[in-house]
């Protein structure tokens, strides 16, 4: 009887070890741990009466996160189906640059948003239509796209870093942002209903199961019945939309677009955070939950990199150390390394017998 | 219905095509005029200071008679920047005038003009050229000095905080001089008393700077920090909300660099505290320089644009004046 519930206990745990999510999980609380040994109160929340909602580190970075796991939702759809999205940095940076200048224009707040949501569902409409009707190479289509957003972030603004954080009745954008919902971060509920959104709309119906088969061989998929360019030309609009949102939530924390900055090098993270959410950027099956936990992750080390003062030089380096750690910690190789040297050990001591 | 479906990718790619034109940079033109040509190695939109000044340089440079050739790069990219420069070079214009987005790796493009006999005068940010041959081809620098910013902004905590302080400085990306120059500056001045925490890089970016003041506030939140030194208006601005959000607004004071209308504005408001500019209106004395080494006369190696300090009051002085171009 023991020994059965120890077999089952054994299985269970090395079903939790190939599991990449109980890496990234851990891979979160390691960071957590080592900023919680430099600054004591790491983990300690207050009631902040001043925005109305919990206040600490946590709470901070939790804020940041809400645009990451925007992008890497997107970027997850898109990845699976063995494309990729450079264009989604850029994105931000339109969408933001969208809203706050016809925010700071006079537009009413709620038309703001909407002009914002819609440049990005455009945007990501283009990349699809240029990637699924004609064809093109998606590496190419975005990185075009992400080159000309940036030009076109410039123009709305002519060049400006727009502000409306003076601007009357801009409160509803502002607090999309800053505010909170029951002490959490407004953002960071939005965006994790979001993702739960997404994620039923992939698993409850065949969605997912198209964009996976998509992904692992478009013609196959297409003499079973899927049309890829639907599928193809449908995740590259949700990941521009989503973009779109991660931009009102990175302008709207300050109430400023900076052209250049907004979103600089964020398609980079979102890559990052699909990669450390264990989906195969050769497409095929995809993990929702691995990319949220993976967005999450981005943002903590962003977090750790504050907490610990690491230097303004060493910052890239010390943030691709982490990223690698983590997807060596991932590497099925590692888990079964100690199999294999059990496996050599046995081959060994059998050709010392045959020896002997 | 196919043809419909075409049509829209058709026009989609359209659209991508001409937004990418659109961003490209449209530098053409010959001296068929008889105008003396001035290529202008430039920085390109980056935020409120930048385009004042290229504007200011391009005005100026048109009112003194001179065919200003614009070459602007994107999102600091030097490797566009040293292109422009060679290309000016191989089209041999009378002189070149470089706001550099980095302060090294200028040494070769620097040589070949000074084969080809082209004066180069540095704008805004200074050049450093180890090269004894290259450094020839420099006539002048003309900018206001990030040292003197510095400076100022140590003495504006110095005054206020007789009896000593805690704070952070929040510096703009690494590597680049202005942020080295305004960091010296700080050095040089301040008092043994005033203790520095920390000093973060939050990449002259509002979003960044709010997110790191932020961590800061709660990682020294034991030491009391009285003063935040900004390098640039737009990190201090996100660094006063992070201080409003605190709820610690008034309590810390908020020292920017540059000088820009919504800092002014905001100096106004309380938010910030002191802020020094970094006069980018300087186009005239460019202007001038040019003109009188292209007519044989001396000109100085180093032309300082004095700057001022605004606090609440003369801040409030300079916006109801409506003078601020930037």
């Amino acid at each position: 009887m023991a020994e059965k519930a120890k077999e089952e206990g054994n299985a269970l745990v090395k079903k939790l070890l190939s599991n990449n999510l109980t890496w990234s999980v851990l891979a979160f609380i390691l960071l957590v741990i080592v900023c919680t040994i430099f600054q004591h109160d790491f983990l300690a929340l207050s009631w902040n009466n001043n925005t109305g909602g919990l206040a600490g580190p946590l709470i901070t970075m939790l804020q940041e996160s809400a645009r990451y796991l925007m992008i890497a939702t997107g970027m997850t759809l898109v990845i699976s189906t063995a494309g990729i999205d450079l264009s989604v940095g850029s994105v931000m940076a339109v969408a933001g640059a969208a809203a706050m200048q016809t925010l700071s224009n006079g537009t009413n707040v709620w038309v703001s948003i909407l002009i914002a949501l819609a440049v990005g569902l455009i945007i990501g409409c283009i990349n699809g239509a240029l990637v699924s009707l004609l064809g093109l190479q998606p590496f190419i289509t975005t990185l075009i796209m992400m080159l000309a957003g940036r030009g076109m972030a410039k123009v709305i603004t002519s060049g400006q870093n727009t502000d409306a954080s003076a601007v009357a009745g801009n409160e509803p954008l502002k607090w999309l942002a800053n505010g909170f919902i029951l002490g959490i971060p407004a953002n960071f509920v939005i965006a994790v209903v979001i993702v739960i959104l997404v994620g039923l709309l992939c698993r409850k119906t065949a969605m997912g199961m198209m964009i996976e088969a998509v992904g692992i061989n478009q013609e196959a998929s297409r003499m079973t019945g899927i049309k890829p360019k639907k599928i193809l030309f449908l995740v590259y609009a949700i990941s521009g939309f989503l973009a779109a949102i991660a931009g009102l939530f990175a302008t709207a924390s300050v109430m400023r677009v900076d052209v250049v900055k907004t979103g600089q090098d964020l398609e980079m993270y979102a890559i990052l955070a699909v990669v450390i959410g264990g989906t195969s950027l050769l497409g095929g099956k995809f993990s929702l939950a691995g990319s949220a936990v993976g967005a999450v992750i981005i943002a903590m080390i962003r977090k750790t990199i504050i907490t610990l003062g690491i230097n303004a030089e060493a910052t890239p380096a010390f943030f691709a150390i982490v990223v690698i750690v983590i997807c060596v910690m991932q590497a099925p190789k590692i888990h079964n390394l100690g199999a294999e040297m059990k496996r050599k050990r046995a081959l060994k001591a059998q050709a010392k017998a045959v020896a002997a | 219905m196919k043809n419909w479906k075409k049509a829209i990718a058709l026009v989609a790619s359209a659209a991508a095509l001409v937004s990418v034109a659109a961003c490209g940079s449209s530098n053409s033109g010959s001296s068929d005029s008889g105008k003396k040509v001035v290529g202008f190695v430039a920085v390109g939109p980056e935020g409120g200071f930048r385009t004042a000044n290229e504007d200011d340089i391009k005005a100026a440079f048109k009112d003194a008679g001179f065919e200003l050739q614009y070459s602007p790069t994107q999102n600091n990219d030097q490797q566009k920047q040293i292109q422009a420069f060679n290309k000016f070079v191989n089209d041999e214009v009378d002189a070149i005038i470089l706001s550099s987005t980095e302060d090294s790796g200028w040494d070769d493009s620097l040589k070949k003009a000074a084969e080809a006999e082209i004066p180069v005068f540095t704008v805004d940010r200074n050049v450093e050229v180890k090269d004894a041959e290259a450094k020839k081809a420099i006539v002048s620098h003309i900018g206001p000095s990030n040292e003197w910013a510095g400076e100022q902004a140590a003495e504006f905590v110095n005054k206020n905080f007789p009896d000593g302080a805690n704070g952070f400085i929040l510096e703009g990306p690494a590597g680049l001089s202005v942020v080295k120059d305004r960091g010296t500056g700080w050095s040089n001045k301040v008092a043994s008393n005033i203790k520095v925490l920390e000093s973060q890089s939050a990449n002259w970016s509002t979003d960044e700077a709010k997110t790191v003041t932020a961590g800061l506030l709660d990682k020294y939140k034991s030491e009391n920090p009285q003063f935040i030194f900004a390098q640039n208006d737009e990190m201090g601005l996100g660094a006063a909300q992070a201080v409003d959000a605190a709820g610690l607004k008034g309590k810390v004071k908020i020292i920017t660099i540059d000088g820009t209308k919504n800092a002014l504005q905001a100096l106004v408001d309380g938010d910030l505290s002191y802020v020094i500019e970094y006069n980018p209106i300087f186009g005239k004395e460019t202007a001038q320089a040019v003109k009188d080494y292209l007519d044989g006369k001396t000109v100085e190696k180093d032309i300082q644009i004095e700057s001022k300090t605004f606090d609440a009051a003369s801040a409030k002085e300079a916006l109801d004046n409506g003078s601020r171009a930037y």
